[in-house]
């Protein structure tokens, strides 16, 4: 048999078998002016494989566990109030999907991590088109592989007297595996997307706004991918931590400002591939403590504070095809950084001539400059910026390199902006 | 007058070297080990030198970490404390206080420990058998 032709029977079967579960399965519809009045009058009688359909109206639901394999409808986001009483939805079984549904006001006690939708030790769960109001932790999924999360809207508290303190992260996956996390926009949470030794997941065309702490913060996650999310206005920016083979692609990190504030914070960062990415509007673009063996090509580092910060036990780092532009410091560092390398990378510093007319510069071009030295130990020195001693200090130190560091040199300077073809 | 003058610039001097903890803003500051943001009452730990310089921890792994890569200079810190988990605002000295590793802890570098001013009160927070409880020697011996 062609593999063209299994590939269509495949299919075939898949569709007469979904067809005769279909058959099998049920509708339930739930409104309080029916016979079944709410969800777990519904969950009582409904068979795994069933779909409850929930009518628009306000519900009061606190601690219900789903414990049949069912999918959850709701028509016109019906509200799923959990009244402060604890977690609202908590999902005990695998293929489970809830869609459509408003769902509030969890507990806020610090103790324990009150979830909008918790989902322990179980896979095949879809949480989709939901809202989260006020909720601690809107989506929790400890221990949980194979999910997908996509398109909720999560809206951290609406009290103005919440502090940081007692919010909890918008997604937050601890021990789980192999989520798609897609199209969630996430604001008034501490971190917007939160995870903690979880691997295999991928985070795409996420929208992270206005988070009290990091807008993306992971730890311990190996072989993620990140594409294409925008991570805004965030207390502190985005925080990856003590991962490897991580893949960040197009994504976005803006307006993040702060002393503590990082577009993208680095640390113990390895094997990784972080390209097309624009950083732009943040005090520090990307903040690198101990990290090896990376690729950064093609991201624009545009009116950064410091476009890049690369302390000097980071190793074995490419930098290749970047645009720096308007920035106030293009690298600044606090000590000799050995084995990084620069190369074909625009500096609109750059000053140097094209004789031979080849796109490169034809001097080499050292985009740490002796300020960012001195700001970097004396940070009052920063008064002095634009003033005439500084760019004479500059200009000296160009002419006759003697204190910054030569190991952070591109040789091979563009003389326009790259631009991925 | 004179002399009155001499005693509160005295006074001054005094009040200016007085090497104490300053509370952390959260939100605000950063860890000096890890670089996060410290957000959590619960867990954050500060070390002050007796020259008055002050570090701020986000979790006691990291307050933890950092006093181990600082062996040599412990006879410098005035204090070391790190947060009581069962009294948030309350600091505890982290030599004598007693610790609590149970994973439904969730501190925020994952090493999943909390500081408790007594063995009773950190037994309490955790269910029997499930969390281990250690003292400072142990908990350097468990961070990186």
């Amino acid at each position: 048999m062609k593999p063209a032709m299994l590939y269509k029977l495949v299919i075939l079967i898949g569709i007469l078998i979904t067809g005769v579960a279909d058959a099998a399965a049920h509708t339930i519809i739930v409104h309080p002016s029916l016979k079944v009045k709410n969800i777990s009058q519904a969950l009582q009688q409904a068979h795994n494989g069933d779909t409850i359909l929930v009518k628009q109206g306000r519900y009061a639901v606190a601690n219900l566990g789903i414990d049949k394999s069912v999918t959850l409808l709701g028509e016109g986001y019906p509200v799923l109030d959990g009244q402060m009483k604890g977690d609202v939805l908590i999902v005990n079984v695998n293929h489970v999907i809830i869609k459509g549904f408003h769902i509030c006001n969890t507990n806020k006690g610090s103790l324990r991590n009150y979830a909008g939708i918790r989902c322990e030790s179980v896979k095949n769960i879809i949480i989709e088109n939901n809202r989260f109001n006020n909720t601690l932790f809107p989506v929790y999924l400890p221990k949980t592989s194979h999910s997908v999360v996509r398109n909720n809207v999560i809206n951290g508290s609406s009290h103005e007297n919440t502090t940081a303190m007692e919010s909890g992260s918008g997604i937050y996956l601890w021990y789980a595996s192999d989520i798609l996390v897609d199209g969630n926009s996430v604001s008034g949470q501490r971190d917007g997307i939160y995870f903690e030794f979880s691997n295999g997941c991928t985070v795409s065309n996420n929208r992270c706004k206005n988070n009290y702490r990091y807008g993306l913060h992971f730890m311990f996650s190996d072989s993620n991918t990140y594409i294409k999310n925008i991570f805004s206005d965030n207390g502190a920016g985005v925080a990856v931590m003590y991962s490897g083979h991580i893949i960040m692609l197009q994504n976005r990190f803006e307006y993040n400002w702060g002393p503590a504030a990082y577009g993208l914070l680095l640390k113990e960062i390895n094997d990784s591939r972080i390209s097309d990415n624009i950083f732009g509007h943040n005090t520090t673009g990307i903040y690198m403590e101990s990290c090896s063996r990376n690729q950064f090509s093609g991201n624009n580092f545009n009116m950064n504070g410091w476009a890049l910060n690369i302390l000097s036990d980071c190793t074995g780092n490419r930098f290749d095809h970047n645009n720096f532009t308007g920035n106030t410091f293009d690298v600044s560092t606090n000590g000799s950084p050995e084995q990084n390398s620069f190369d074909a990378n625009y500096w609109d510093k750059y000053a140097g001539y094209d004789l031979n007319k080849d796109g490169i510069g034809d001097i080499p071009y050292y985009p740490v400059s002796l300020y960012s030295k001195i700001v970097e130990n004396i940070p009052y020195a920063i008064t002095l910026f634009r003033s005439f001693v500084v760019s004479l200090l500059d200009k000296a130190e160009r002419a006759i390199p003697s204190l910054i560091p030569v190991s952070v040199i591109d040789h091979h300077p563009l003389m326009q902006q790259y631009r991925k073809s | 007058m004179l002399k009155l003058v001499k005693i509160i610039c005295l006074l001054f001097v005094i009040a200016s070297c007085t090497v104490k903890p300053s509370p952390i803003l959260y939100g605000k500051d950063a860890c000096n080990y890890c670089r996060m943001t410290i957000m959590d009452p619960k867990f954050d730990g500060e070390i002050v030198t007796r020259k008055g310089k002050v570090y701020k921890f986000d979790a006691e792994e990291c307050l933890a970490s950092f006093y181990k890569t600082h062996l040599s200079d412990t006879g410098s810190f005035a204090f070391v404390l790190v947060a009581n988990y069962a009294r948030e605002g309350k600091m505890l000295s982290a030599l004598d206080a007693f610790y609590l590793n149970d994973e439904d802890l969730r501190s925020p570098m994952g090493v999943n420990v909390a500081a408790f001013p007594d063995r009773e009160t950190a037994e309490k927070a955790t269910a029997p058998g499930k969390g281990k409880l250690m003292d400072w020697n142990d908990l350097l011996k468990i961070v990186p």
